[in-house]
């Protein structure tokens, strides 16, 4: 009898042991489970969706109004490298390079400009620079984000005359004419000939200046 | 039957509901977001006009290189060997089953690169592997392959032989330089004409 009494309190301590390494193990996963704090809030088919939404972006014309404007309603965000932007910058605008984007003081000033009723718009060297950064803003869940569509020197009124000629070259407008495209037919033998011409006149370069060479 | 029993059940039963209503675990399945913007802030997607030609000439299987423009665009005029996934299904079932072949290197043109960079970005978050974007997208492939810049006479060997290179690559492709009949680029109707770069600015690039 008082065996059996000994073995039943073995049992109920092996049970009570195995209890609180259950809990602990709940504890502990509860202290070390981290919520990523910078979580997608759309589907990527509804990122899909926002690149053709004309009014999520800013043309050029509209960032000049806006900086003529200068109501403080629109804050410009540099998402080039410090260095540039020291070199010279939008009158008023902020330095977030692409990589600090997510950085908790960047998170906490886009957050700063959505309660205070500001609109941020984000520019770079080119409108590539700037588009990743903006994808990454509209699709972790902040609305109050948009997109210039050209570049920096669009926006430096100072140096644009001197690169504006550059410019139909970064955005998405197709440049190659196609209805001369179509013009041109499958390759004659006359064609050949000058092709032939052609390699001729490449040919007579002299290596004079060669000397620059490479690295 | 023993309280501790019912006790140690109890916890049991209440983890199995709690599993019950975890929230789907998509997250797996997607690049996150700190880990993309650090893919987007690396250069190394974008590979360039004369890459692409060079490995169009030796016919690569690996290469696939696909166009998103609109269909219409894509029938106009296309870079040869291209396959038109426009854009908006870039997520259809048969464009995620093209692009998921593992064996191939995906590089996807627009008519610059800002088109094709979002595509990019969508695909990476997708966590498909082997993708890229051609720098320039067409409108730079056409100004500098199939209208190759005469280097000056004072440009450097290595310019030479690119020019060359990129000569021999727009007559494997159209057969004959009947494409010097074309103009370089569409004049804008704002007034703003495409100027030529600085001959050699583009072909210097030693290191």
């Amino acid at each position: 009898m008082e065996k059996n009494n000994l073995e039943e309190l073995n049992k109920t301590n092996r049970l009570t042991l195995i209890v609180i390494a259950i809990v602990l193990v709940i504890i502990t996963g509860l202290i070390t489970l981290r919520r990523p704090d910078i979580k997608y809030s759309l589907t990527p088919a509804e990122s899909l969706t926002l690149l053709n939404d004309p009014s999520l972006v800013i043309t050029p014309d509209q960032a000049a109004a806006l900086l003529k404007e200068g109501s403080g309603k629109t804050v410009f965000i540099d998402v080039r490298n410090s260095i540039a932007f020291e070199r010279g910058h939008v009158k008023n605008a902020v330095n977030i390079p692409v990589r600090e984007l997510f950085e908790t003081r960047n998170k906490a000033a886009f957050h700063d400009f959505e309660k205070a009723g500001q609109t941020a718009v984000l520019y770079g060297e080119t409108q590539q620079q700037a588009c990743g950064p903006w994808m990454m803003l509209r699709q972790t869940g902040y609305k109050n984000v948009f997109l210039f569509t050209g570049s920096y020197a669009q926006l430096n009124l100072e140096k644009a005359d001197s690169l504006t000629m550059l410019l139909p070259q970064l955005s998405e407008t197709p440049l190659i004419d196609t209805a001369a495209l179509k013009s041109v037919s499958a390759p004659a033998s006359l064609a050949k000939e000058s092709a032939q011409a052609d390699k001729k006149a490449v040919a007579p370069f002299k290596k004079a200046g060669s000397s620059g060479g490479g690295c | 039957m023993n309280k501790r029993y019912l006790l140690l059940a109890g916890i049991i039963i209440a983890l199995g509901v709690g599993i019950l209503f975890m929230p789907a675990k998509d997250a797996a399945k997607q690049t996150q977001p700190e880990l993309l913007l650090a893919a987007i802030d690396d250069p190394s997607r974008f590979l360039s006009t004369d890459d692409i030609t060079d490995r169009l000439v030796k016919k690569d299987p690996a290469l696939m290189l696909i166009d998103i423009r609109p269909v219409a665009q894509f029938k106009a005029f296309s870079i040869p060997g291209a396959i038109n996934i426009p854009v908006d299904s870039l997520l259809s079932l048969s464009a995620q089953e093209m692009l998921n072949q593992k064996e191939m290197d995906k590089v996807f043109y627009s008519n610059a690169d800002v088109t094709s960079d979002q595509a990019w970005i969508i695909c990476k978050r997708m966590k498909l592997l082997r993708i890229y974007v051609m720098q320039g997208g067409v409108n730079r492939w056409f100004s500098t392959i199939v209208k190759a810049e005469k280097p000056t006479e004072t440009a450097t060997a290595k310019a030479l032989e690119l020019y060359q290179f990129r000569i021999a690559a727009c007559q494997h492709f159209y057969g004959s330089s009947e494409m010097a009949a074309i103009p370089n680029a569409v004049v804008e109707k704002k007034g703003v004409t495409v100027v030529k770069k600085a001959s050699g600015a583009k072909s210097g690039g030693g290191c």
